[in-house]
């Protein structure tokens, strides 16, 4: 496995500035489970904060704010705990290059809980890590430095 | 597929793991910390709160942690929504709307006497309610420039064609200062000929911020001559600016005033910690470090002689009162819809 990681330098190199990008949005999203996993951890601030500045966004539509205020926030630490796990197996994830497509869509669909959540100036940016997430799928950029190679290799198929 | 399973649930009993296994270490380290939630101003590094800080903490064995909180509104519904998991021990900057507003959502502690050298003017916000110390408080009017020539008395005068447009005021949807002007009208003026100023005044703005800092900013940049603010303004550009050219104006009608107050609320984790917090704010060397930071005053007798402060005329003021929020809806309703009508 090891040895297929290097490997993959040499037969998917074209990947290899795209394998990078991944390697930074996974550090990105470390640091980010990290913040939160603090707060979390203190039972306050972080995802707390984002849920209660969601409510208070104008432009949230009906739907989203009933499920915000009827199911999220009564359990609010179930969701913020299934949140940081997520984010820190994109986060994990992206760094190794294991199961990074699959992955990807579950980052695509966290970007778009942002989207809503957040304010109005976060949204461009979140608009741009979905486009590299869905870049990041659509290549399979676990196949270059990333264990997804090594599966790759000997299975084939749509997950890596 | 399996494989993504196999690493999610990886992923998740990992994190189960570490969250059982912290819990108990992170009780111990906040036993001895006071998580306070702050405005942003309070917070910064120009505000009271790293000074407050540094001095508790000389003083006493408990630390001080501020959480920066953009808006009070929100700290009191993330308050709400926690519960038993709230970590807040302290919350501060709560007027005496935002106490209407969480009274029956959020349980507050029973507060003991923490100081009985209070001002008068205060003193009278702690006879109807001991859950809340008053820490600063101010009283408000029109803030302009002593080159203004239009002669200002009384609420009437701000009519005047002179000032059309050129009164920079607050939304009272969002802003503090803003409900306060509107209270102001209504508890001075009988309600149709309160009505009938609004609809008055609305012509005379200049604009509606959605807070303080934004309309202040407007008068600031001269966009506006008069602006609602607090008595102590001017201070501020005495002592930051050295230009002594602000004023605030003396009116007919007594002025509303603003208190801030601190609350315990009762999910508190370290309560003793809390108190002694409060305590302290209560404390002279405290507050004169809010008064000068703040640019309010000081809620203690003698903290604010010999300072520039003292110099402050603290004109007639309303005695404080805390609405039903019934009533505040009520008045902002009336406020929306003149503003609708008006089509401003």
């Amino acid at each position: 496995m090891f040895q297929a990681y290097f490997e993959s330098i040499k037969y998917v190199g074209h990947l290899l500035p795209i394998s990078f990008l991944r390697i930074f949005l996974g550090y990105f999203y470390i640091d980010l489970a990290l913040k939160d996993w603090k707060f979390y951890n203190i039972g306050s601030g972080g995802l707390a904060d984002i849920f209660v500045e969601a409510l208070n966004k104008p432009a949230l539509p009906a739907w989203y704010r009933l499920l915000l205020s009827e199911q999220i926030i009564p359990q609010w630490h179930i969701f913020a705990f299934i949140i940081i796990g997520l984010q820190f197996a994109v986060g994990i994830s992206y760094i190794v290059g294991y199961v990074v497509r699959p992955i990807s869509m579950i980052a695509v669909v966290l970007c778009l809980n942002y989207l809503v959540l957040s304010s109005v100036d976060k949204e461009i940016f979140f608009k741009l890590l979905i486009s590299c997430h869905i870049l990041l799928a659509w290549v399979g950029a676990g196949r270059c430095l990333g264990i997804d190679y090594y599966f790759f290799k000997r299975r084939r198929g749509m997950w890596w | 597929m399996k494989h993504f399973i196999f690493f999610l649930a990886l992923i998740f009993s990992g994190l189960s793991f570490f969250y059982f296994n912290k819990e108990d270490k992170v009780n111990v380290v906040e036993d001895r910390t006071i998580r306070i939630y702050a405005s942003a101003s309070f917070v910064a590094k120009w505000g009271p709160g790293p000074a407050l800080k540094e001095l508790f903490e000389k003083q006493n064995i408990f630390k001080v942690e501020f959480i920066e909180s953009p808006d009070v509104a929100m700290t009191l519904q993330k308050l709400n929504f926690e519960k038993q998991n709230a970590s807040a021990d302290l919350i501060l900057g709560l007027d005496q709307f935002d106490i209407a507003r969480s009274a029956a959502k959020i349980e507050w502690r029973t507060l003991p006497a923490l100081s009985d050298d209070m001002i008068s003017e205060v003193a009278g916000a702690l006879k109807s309610q001991n859950q809340f110390m008053p820490y600063d408080w101010a009283p408000m009017t029109f803030v302009g420039r002593q080159d203004l020539k239009v002669q200002i008395d009384q609420l009437d005068d701000l009519l005047k064609p002179e000032l059309k447009g050129r009164i920079a005021l607050q939304d009272p949807r969002t802003s503090s200062p803003g409900l306060q002007l509107l209270i102001w009208i209504f508890e001075t003026k009988p309600t149709e000929q309160a009505i009938v100023y609004l609809k008055a005044l609305m012509k005379q703005a200049h604009s509606f911020s959605a807070g303080w800092s934004g309309a202040y900013g407007l008068f600031k940049n001269k966009q506006a001559d008069l602006v609602f603010s607090y008595v102590t303004s001017p201070i501020y550009h005495v002592v930051e600016e050295h230009d002594s050219s602000f004023v605030s104006i003396e009116m007919k009608e007594a002025l509303p005033i603003q208190i801030e107050f601190a609350g315990i609320p009762k999910t508190c984790k370290n309560c003793e910690g809390a108190e002694q917090f409060l305590r302290f704010m209560a404390s002279q060397e405290a507050q004169k470090i809010i008064m000068n930071k703040n640019y309010m005053l000081p809620v203690i007798e003698r903290a604010k002689e010999a300072t520039e402060f003292d110099a402050i005329k603290v004109y007639r003021t309303l005695p404080i009162k805390f609405y039903d929020q019934e009533k505040i809806e009520k008045w902002i309703n009336q406020w929306t819809e003149i503003r609708k009508n008006e089509g401003l």
